[in-house]
This record gives C-alpha cells, structure tokens and sequence, in this order.
C-alpha cells in the first residue's frame, strides 16, 4: 500500500484570502480560526438525561436561554433553537467529542453532526467594525441589544452567519464554506475605507 | 462687484471664500455658502429653462425641494446627472450646469414661437387621446414631444461613481432639523435614548437659518447653531446633514439618502458618492415643514415671480434680493415678514397686495409703521412682461375673493413674491397608507391618523408659530422618549391675524379666456387646463391628476397641488375636504438608482457559491454554469476546441476510460433517529424497510398531488441513521419540506435532519477504468464487483484519508463517487487525477453529464419534469412502492381522475429520423405536420443532445399517451420552417440491460 503523505491535504474555506492586506493601521481586522472542530447537536432540553450526559461530555451546561452562548475553554456552545444546539470544540478534537456524546447518550433520541468542513469561524474586530456591520447585516449589533455572548443566526450581505459577540468587543461570525468566497469579495469591498488586514 | 443682487453683508454666505461656476457655458461668481440656486440670483440669472409644454420662459420659483423649473444638467461626460434643483445643489468651484431644456437655448429658444401650437397640439388628456388615435402617429408625436421639451439626459456611459447602503437602528428618529426637528431631538437626545435626525440641507435650522425671529432672546440662526452642537455633542444622538428621508414603510422603517460628495464636486474621491441608510426606529417623528403655496393668476409663471418665503430665505441666508422694485400678494401675514426682509435689504417694496380686507395682526403693524404701501382688498390678477416679469396687474376683490369688483391698475415691478399660504409636507406620513385630512384653520392638509409610532411637530401638523413649532417639538420628542417637559420657547410671534383661503385669484376675464394661469409649472397645467377636465367629467380627484398631469413631475406637485384640488373643487362646487387629496408615494425628491442598488452589483449581485475544488477548475479553463447559486464546471475545453468537441471528447473519455465530475454541489441532509426510515417510507415513493446498512437506493420525491419535486439517492450509514441527497438546487426546499412534515403533522417522529451539503466535498469518477483509479488509491475496502455492488457504500481510506465510498451512477458507467470533508477536497481530486492519469482520466462538467444520462433515460427534475408530471408519467412506475404499511406523500392523487388516465403526457425517447439532426429543446411535438394551424400539441421535447458515443442525436420529451405509441412517427415543426421527424422509443437509448453500471 501506498503511504500517502496528508500533511498538506487540508484547505480551510479561507485559504486562498490569506495574503490580502491593504492597510497598516486597518480597520477592519479578519482572522479565520481554522479547522475548529463544529458539531450540530439535537436533543431533547426537557430531558435530564439528556442535558446532563451533554454536560459531562462538554465539562459545561448546555446553554437554555434564547440566543445564549457558554464557553469552556476551547469548547464553545451557541444556542441554535430549543433542541439544536452548535458546538465548537478544538482543532481535530470532534471525532472524539462526537464519539463520547453518542456513548454518553447510547439510546437516547439524539442526533450529533460533524459540520466542521462545512463551515467555518471568523473573527472580526477593529475600530471600522462597527459601521462594517451596518453595512453587511440587518440586525442591530448596538450593545444594548447585541450583548456579549448573544449568538443571533442572521443575515451577512447576501448570505447568512450566526454570530457571537466576544469580551473583546470583536465578533465571531460561522460562514458556510460554499459562501465563503462571496463572504470574502463583500468583506473587502465594504472594509475598503477603513482598510482591511487579513491576520 | 458683479453679483448685481448680492447684499453687502449678513447672510451664511463665506465671502472670503468666492467660487466660480457657469451656467449654460456663461461664468459667474459666488461664495461658499450658496447653492447654485442663490448664486443665479445672486448674479442677476432671470431664465433657468424652459417649460415642458409651452416653452415659456421660467425662473427660479422657490428655494428648496419644491423648486419646479430650475431643473438642471450638472458636469459633463460620464459625470453629468440630469435633473437636481439647482435650490438644493450646493456650490462648489467649477460646477458647470446647463438647463435641462430650451433649443437651441433657455435665452433664445425657438420652441416658444411654437408654444402656441405646441398648447394647441397638447391639450389635457393629450397622451390619453393620442394613445386612442391612429398608434402609427406616436412615433412621429413622441419625437415632437421629447424634442420640444423633455427634462435632463442620462449619461450612456457606465457610472464612475459607486454608492453603498447602511442599515441603522433607534429609538427615536427625527425627520427634519427646522425648529421643531431641532427641538425634539435635544428633548429625546436629553431622554439618553438613541437618537437620529436627519436633514436634507446642508445645515441644520431649516427656516431657523432665514428668521429674523428669536428664541428666547436668543437670535434664531444662533440658536439653530447652539442646538445643532448640542446634539452633535451626544453620544447616543447621530446627527446627519445632507440626508433626505425620502421613504417612510411599515414598522417605522425609514430610507433616507445621504449626499456624501455631491457638495465637493462631480465625482467622489474617495469613498461612496452617496450612501442609502436604512433605519428602523422605535419611533419617528415628522417634522418636516411646510412649502408656501403660490398663488394662481394670469401669467404667474413669468420669471421674477417667486414664493414670498423664498425671497426671505435669499435675502437672510444667501444674502441676495432678486429683484429692485418688489410687490408681495399675499393671503396671509407671512408676505409681510418678506416685504420687512425687502425694505431691510434696502429695495423698493411698491406694495403689498393682500386679498384680506382687513388684515390686522403684529406683522401687517409693523410693515404700515415701516411706510409700506398696503393695497387691503386686492389681487395681483395678471402679470406683465415676456422673458421677465415687468408689471403687475391689481385689482379689488370682493370679500370671498371670488370676483373683481372694480377697475384695475398696473404697478411696474421686477419682482412679485407670492405667499398663497402653507402646504404642510405630509408626504411621508403618505407612504405609510394615513391619508391626509383637510383642516380648515390651517387651511391645508395635515397627516391623518397615524397607523404606527409617528409623532408630529412643528408646521407639519399645522403648528406655523415658530414658537408654537419649538414647544411642540420639546412635546413630541418627550413622549417618543417615554418622558415629560414643561419647556416652552418664546418668540414673541403671537397675535397673527386670520388667513384667507384663496388659490386662483379671479380675473376680470373668465378662466378659459384668461392670460394662462398656472397650477403646476413643470408640468405646464393651467387653471383652464384643469377645469376642462372636471368640465369633461372628471371629478375623482386621482383622475384630474392622471388626466392632466398635475403632479406627475420630478417634484410631485409640492406647490401646485393644493391649488388644483381647490379648482377642481369649486368648478364642481364642492369644498376642498370633500374633493380630497391625491396621496404621495416614495420617493420624497428624487433618487439615484445607483443608491438603490449599492453594492450590490457586479460579483456582489449575487453570491456564487463554490465547492473545495473551484480552483482547480478555474486553473484548468472550465467554463461554469449557474446552478441555483452554485459555480459547476459546464465543460472543460481545449485550445481549439468547440463545446461540441470538448462534449464528444468528454463523453468518450467516460464510455471507454475513465471520467472526473465534482459532485459537491448536490444537496446533503444528514437523517437521524428510531423513526428515520419510517419517515423516509412516508417521504419517498419507494419503501425503505428492508435498506441495509452499507446499501443505497434512489428515491422519488413527490408533492401532496403526486406530482414530483425531487430526486436522488439515500444511503443508510447504520439503522438509525440515513444520508439523503438532494438535486443541487433542490436542498434548501427538500430540508424546508422535510422540517414541515415533521414539525406539524408528524412531531412524534423521533427523527433529526441536519444540512450537511457544505461538509461533504465528493469526487464522482465514471468509466471502465474508475475502478481502477480507485484501487490504486483505497486498499481498505475490497471493491470487487462481488463484494461492493452496484449501490453499496464502503467506509474505507482513499489517498490517506477517511472516506465514505458510494457505487452509485447517473451516467450507466461504473461509477464511484468518493466522499470526503470538504477541507480535502481539492486534495482529494488532485490524488484522483494523479492516479487516474495513466488511463486518461478526463474531467467533464454538468453539460457531459447530461448527455450521458440521457443516454441512460435518466430524468433531471425540473427539466424533464415540471411539476406537472407523476412517476408514472416519467414510465418510473418501478420506483413506486405499492405495498407500504403507511402512505406516501402524494400517493393519494394517483387516484384522482385527472392524474390517473391513460392519456396524459409521458416521458418517452425520440430518435430523430435524421440521425444526424438534434432537436431543439422545447421544441412542440405534433403527429400531423401538415394540419391546420393551431395544431393539436402532443407535447414538447424535454432534453436533446448529440451522442457522439451512439453516433445520432437523442432526445427525450413528453407525447400523450406517449408510452403506448412505441414506433410511432411524432414531428416537431419549427419557428425556421423546418419539420424534423422523430420515432418514439425507449429512453434508455445505452445499455438497456445496465451491463456497464453492475460490471
């Protein structure tokens, strides 16, 4: 058998955005987090069983309240809708995640979904990300209604993100691999009076 | 100094800093400060265009955004924009404007000598009547018309200029910094609630920045300028000058256009020419002020005519007086603050004419003990003069104003300012579907009742008082904030006497034979014009509108309206409240559709979506076919090669080696839980009971009336768990269709769906050779024929990497299609490639694909279906479970008459009797060529291609009662003549016994 060198085999949705850079002091600040591990989870919230094999798993309570968010390390937990939930775990970590939660939750209705090559986490910071935000989304990211820690699934231009907001004021947004390049040709495009460094 | 009209000193104007400009190729003279309106003036320009209809000679009538004649055609080139109010265009050095109409000149314009006959030519209802004549006479009319008149040019060249959109959120937003906006914005800026206010000029103030009024003690400009600071000060308040709200929708959601670079010169330097801000607020408050009404009267559209509040606004703001020898008419007290501001200039006010008997109030005081001539009881009735109003025509009135009492006499003037009363904006309160209500002690349209969170304020809501303005901006900015105030302004403006009700003012001649009297200045409609409408029977107030016009202009009628309606009124002796109003639609001004679209254009219409391995096919020349959003190789040429070419070759390549086909785009939704494969049984045609792990099975989807929506294959990853897939652009509908059934008729299915499109990159390789290629790159899985059969699936390790391997096949070839995260992808192609290449692998794109399955009859739903076709009707019968436990969706309306004869439309094949013609998609299938037209349509041809591996064209397409017609002759006549003969047959035209695809 052929011994098959896979080292490089691996491209996230961003690669080829990497060199792009068109200002010093830019405004607008991107860094893909790459090769998360992401996972969709179902389940059922009225049930103990399920939230506590969950929480065993996850070292962390699955967040309840709508449009909540926990972190636990690497580990970060978006709440989707009542019974579906995102998980972001560390790179190449969720096959193990994926298979501690099925034999957590053997029998259990459940349903765990390895999504971490379908999409994948941006974060955005900078002084222009504000009026960056404006511009790309409907959704009112003012602090007053865009705490930290609120995940909202909204619109990105013409695609769709859910996004988080962080402790450092920056946010995390989930892109869809097969918008990414889209995604990318409008960040640049409306980050292009305050200058756009792609870290 | 020659700007022969601009004041020594006073005014907003920077002397210090002069601007040149032309107009019509003629340089002139102004200061920073000015539009290009008060400049004009300032320089003594009297004709700015010509008019629409009759070519007449028109000046600047107003300052701002009623403005109808001063239309112009600002730069040059591909710069140029056609049709902005020089009253709202803000000087910059080097502006270069022409007027919009007039040939071959504004000055001198030939057109006029034709005015008459142009009048005579274009009465009212002119389009509707020439639309009934003879329609071959359009043309020749319609080249008159644009000739004759006609507004600015567009410029055929692309924009140089690009625009953006912004999206905003508030509590409170403020429509319009006039005294009220000012002071509901400080109240709700004061409240610690996010606040915007918009204006469309320059500065903020509105009529503030012309008064010479003060606010507690306070001079009103000053005041205007402490406030804006203020607000500018506060963090939670946006401040936004420039911007004009021009669309007010449901919930409160507000689009105002922001003039970025408009004022610095023709084309943005940097950055967006102008930026459309979407704001949804909480609450908004309107207010946006009232636009004086001229009044209607012989040959009142002469130029150095103008509203009387205009002329306040030049003389205070711009500092400019446009004209020596004035006459105010006026119906109210407000002409007489502007023949104060005239006299205070240092011209000659030779009287004013007020149609009142008796007027009284603080201001009429204080212009008698100024010395000014007041002429009670009377009416400009006429104007005089050609290119330039010269004289006045005044005569007595009776009490009503109905009629002239007694003998007129002329005054020599080169300026009439006309104040005709108040007409509040209530445009955008229009928009939201409130229509608006007359009021008689405002004697105008106020907004009617509100349906949203709208607050009024200020002269809007009739409140004219500046210092009723200013409290009732303090008061509307408090409850859109949720809070009180007691703040009150004074202005020392009360004691105003009573207005008169006057629009048309009476001539000693009746209106059909009166010098023309002008209602609507852009669209040249007359007094006359609109009584011969009612005279005609229109009555309805909209009909008036269409049929003559009124209204229909670049500036919606915003003095001329209320005018007309009150005509119509009294010619059909009705009261203004009952006749109505026309309602007013966005836009307020008119917008750029550059700023409609914002960047939302070239590659950033649309998302193209890609899968992992686009580069590689952009690298290797494919050209791409849209697919839903998707980008798909179409087909992969070579220098020299014509798509026909690149098809046979790619073809070929499949049928005797091997073929490569990213697969990515087709839907993906991951199936788990106990009750997945019941809900698939309930989905999907077929049944799904006995599907094994490691087995596929292809799968018809239908709608509730059995007809089908989708297709493709399933896979069973183990008991509980099924991957299904979708058409590329099917999946988002499927997973909606999937979620619907659940969520409401079948909630206690234990079942989860969860999209994995974007998560599995897959490569598909067809061809006696695929597995081949395949074992030199998987020695994990036996993929003998007979331990991986036809639609088995393998987990196993393709090139070092975990994959999921499915034999499946749309082409008729062996055929396997490798799964893999999309992160290794591209990797995972390049492998294929890699080992491929001793056997020629080939990549072919969706246009090669669709020939080969269409050797094999393979349907493409929504392009051999429609919608309208049942299993059955596609002869797919075998995928329809008959013995299922529980029902499918759709299997009930097999039963239904109409989807259960035997005539309908089938899929068939068609081979051409020509081997060596294809037919063209789409094209009609009769079985009798030579019948009479219309022809009894048996159907139309689905998919056709040449098939270089069968050596004739192929086609499919549906024929009623086509499957019993094997053999026969159908004909397809064509729009060029031609009848090409095709025989109806099995669409499998490869492989019949699928030998190829189970080899």
């Amino acid at each position: 058998m052929t011994n098959f060198d896979t080292s490089t085999s691996m491209e996230s949705p961003l690669r080829h955005r990497v060199a792009h850079t068109n200002a010093a002091n830019a405004g607008v600040v991107m860094k893909e987090d790459k090769y998360r591990g992401h996972l969709n989870l179902r389940g059922n919230p009225q049930d103990a069983a399920f939230t506590s094999a969950v929480e065993k798993v996850l070292g962390v309570a699955l967040p309840m309240a709508p449009s909540s968010s926990v972190r636990n390390g690497d580990t970060v937990v978006y709440w989707l809708c009542p019974n579906e939930w995102l998980l972001i775990v560390a790179n190449g970590t969720q096959g193990q995640v994926e298979a501690d939660l099925r034999s957590a939750m053997d029998g259990q209705h459940i349903a765990v979904t390895d999504i971490s090559s379908g999409q994948t986490l941006v974060n955005l910071s900078g002084t222009g990300l504000t009026e960056l935000m404006q511009k790309s989304t409907v959704y009112d990211c003012h602090e007053s209604n865009f705490p930290v820690g609120k995940v909202v699934q909204t619109t990105f231009a013409k695609t769709g993100t859910t996004m988080c907001k962080l402790e450092d004021g920056s946010y995390d947004l989930v892109i869809r691999r097969s918008f990414s390049d889209y995604f990318f040709l409008w960040l640049r495009d409306a980050s292009d009076e305050y200058g756009l460094s792609v870290a | 100094m020659s700007q022969v009209n601009r004041l020594a000193a006073g005014g907003r104007i920077d002397r210090s800093k002069p601007m040149s400009f032309t107009f019509n190729g003629k340089t002139y003279q102004g200061f920073d400060g000015d539009t290009l309106a008060s400049a004009m003036l300032a320089n003594g320009v009297g004709i700015v265009g010509r008019s629409f209809k009759y070519s007449r000679a028109r000046g600047i009538l107003g300052h701002g955004a009623e403005e109808p004649n001063a239309l112009m055609q600002l730069h040059k080139g591909n710069e140029t924009i056609p049709n902005p109010r020089a009253t709202q265009v803000e000087l910059f050095d080097g502006l270069t404007a022409t007027s919009t109409n007039g040939w071959p000149s504004a000055e001198f314009d030939l057109m006029s000598l034709m005015g008459k006959i142009g009048g005579m030519m274009m009465p009212p209802g002119f389009y509707y009547k020439t639309f009934m004549a003879p329609q071959k006479m359009w043309m020749t009319y319609e080249k008159f018309i644009r000739k004759a008149a006609g507004f600015g040019k567009l410029s055929l060249e692309p924009d140089p200029d690009t625009y953006d959109k912004i999206n905003a959120h508030c509590d409170v937003m403020v429509v319009g910094a006039g005294p009220a906006g000012l002071a509901a914005a400080l109240e709700a800026g004061r409240s610690g609630k996010r606040v915007i206010i918009v204006d469309e000029q320059n500065e903020f103030g509105g009529t503030l920045l012309a008064s010479t009024q003060t606010v507690d003690g306070i001079d009103a400009a000053t005041w205007a300028d402490q406030a804006t600071s203020q607000l500018e000060g506060m963090d939670n308040v946006l401040v936004m000058p420039r911007t004009t709200a021009f669309g007010y929708y449901d919930h409160n959601f507000v689009v105002a256009l922001e003039r970025r670079t408009d004022h610095i010169g023709p084309v943005a330097k940097t950055g967006t020419r102008q930026r459309l801000h979407r704001i949804r607020a909480h609450q908004v408050i309107l207010a946006t002020g009232a636009i004086e009404r001229p009044l209607v009267f012989g040959n009142n559209d002469l130029p150095g005519i103008m509203l009387a509040n205009s002329v306040s606004t030049y003389i205070n703001r711009y500092a400019v007086v446009p004209g020596q020898r004035c006459i105010i008419m006026t119906t109210n007290d407000s002409g007489y603050q502007t023949a104060l501001d005239i006299q205070a200039a240092g011209r000659t006010v030779v009287a004013v004419v007020d149609s009142r008997h008796t007027p009284d109030g603080r201001l009429v005081a204080a212009a008698k003990a100024a010395g000014i001539q007041v002429m009670a009881g009377h009416g400009v009735i006429e104007a005089q003069g050609g290119k330039k109003v010269t004289g006045a025509i005044v005569a007595p009135l009776d009490e009503a104003g109905d009629n002239v009492t007694g003998a007129s006499k002329t005054l020599s003037c080169d300026l009439i300012a006309v104040a005709g009363g108040w007409s509040p904006v209530v445009h955008l309160s229009c928009h939201t579907g409130s229509r608006p209500v007359w009021k008689d002690d405002v004697a105008g349209f106020v907004p009617g009742a509100s349906i949203q969170n709208q607050h009024l304020a200020g002269a809007v809501a009739g409140e004219y008082l500046l210092s009723e303005a200013l409290n009732a901006g303090i008061q509307a900015g408090a409850t859109a904030s949720d809070t009180t105030s007691t703040q009150t302004f004074d202005c020392g403006d009360e004691s105003t006497g009573a207005s008169q009700a006057l629009y048309l003012v009476p001539h000693t001649k009746p209106i059909s034979r009166a010098p023309k009297q002008f209602v609507d200045f852009q669209n040249d409609v007359t007094a006359a014009g609109i009584e011969l409408a009612a005279r005609e029977g229109f009555q309805s107030i909209e009909h008036v509108k269409r049929y003559t016009a009124m209204g229909f202009g670049t500036d919606q009628g915003k003095t001329g309206n209320i005018n007309g309606m009150a005509i119509v009124a009294k010619t059909l002796n009705k009261s203004i409240a009952e006749t109505g109003t026309t309602i007013f639609r966005p836009a307020y001004t008119p917008v750029t559709f550059g700023a409609i679209g914002g960047r939302d254009v070239g590659e950033l219409l649309d998302p193209a979506r890609h899968t992992a391995m686009h580069p590689w096919h952009v690298a290797n020349g494919a050209e791409f076919e849209n697919v839903g959003q998707w980008k798909r190789p179409w087909y992969f040429p070579q220098a020299g090669e014509t798509m026909q070419q690149t098809l046979n070759r790619e073809c070929l390549a499949v049928r005797n080696s091997v073929g490569i086909l990213d697969a990515s785009t087709l839907g993906k939704i991951d199936i788990q839980g106990k009750d997945a494969r019941e809900f698939l049984n309930r989905v999907y045609t077929n049944a799904w009971s006995k599907l094994a792990p490691g087995k596929c099975r292809y799968g018809l989807m239908l709608k509730e009336d059995g007809m089908i929506f989708d297709d493709g294959v399933t896979a069973c990853l183990s008991d509980n768990h099924f991957l299904m897939t979708t058409t590329s652009g099917g999946a988002a509908a499927v997973l909606g269709w999937l979620e619907l059934w659940h969520q409401t008729e079948w909630p206690e299915m234990e079942v989860y769906f969860t999209s994995v499109t974007d998560q599995w990159a897959t490569c598909s390789f067809a061809g006696p050779n695929s597995r081949k290629v395949l074992e030199k790159l998987c020695t994990d899985v036996d993929l003998s024929s007979d331990a991986m059969k036809f639609m088995d699936w393998r987990e196993g390790t393709v090139a070092g990497i975990k994959a999921r391997i499915f034999r499946i096949s749309f082409t008729g070839e062996l055929s396997f299609e490798v799964n893999v995260p999309a992160d290794q992808g591209h990797y995972m192609w390049k492998k294929i490639m890699e080992a491929g290449e001793e056997f020629g692998i080939t990549p072919y794109g969706t246009e090669s694909m669709h020939v080969l399955r269409a050797e094999k009859g393979f349907i493409i739903a929504g392009q051999d279906t429609d919608g309208s076709m049942t299993p059955y009707d596609c002869l797919m019968g075998w995928a329809v479970g008959k013995t299922k436990e529980f029902s499918f969706l759709g299997e009930r309306s097999f039963s239904r008459p109409d989807t259960s004869r035997t005539d309908r439309k089938q899929l068939v094949g068609l081979k051409p009797k020509d081997p060596t013609v294809v037919i063209p998609e789409g094209a009609q299938i009769v079985m009798d060529p030579n019948q009479p037209i219309p022809m009894d349509m048996m159907g139309h041809v689905t998919s056709s291609y040449w098939s270089e591996c069968l050596g004739h064209g192929i086609a499919m397409g549906t024929v009623k009662g086509g499957s019993d017609r094997m053999g026969e002759t159908v004909y397809c006549p064509l729009a060029d003549g031609r009848v090409l003969a095709a025989e109806i047959c099995s669409p499998v035209f490869y492989d019949p016994k699928g030998d190829h695809h189970n080899d």
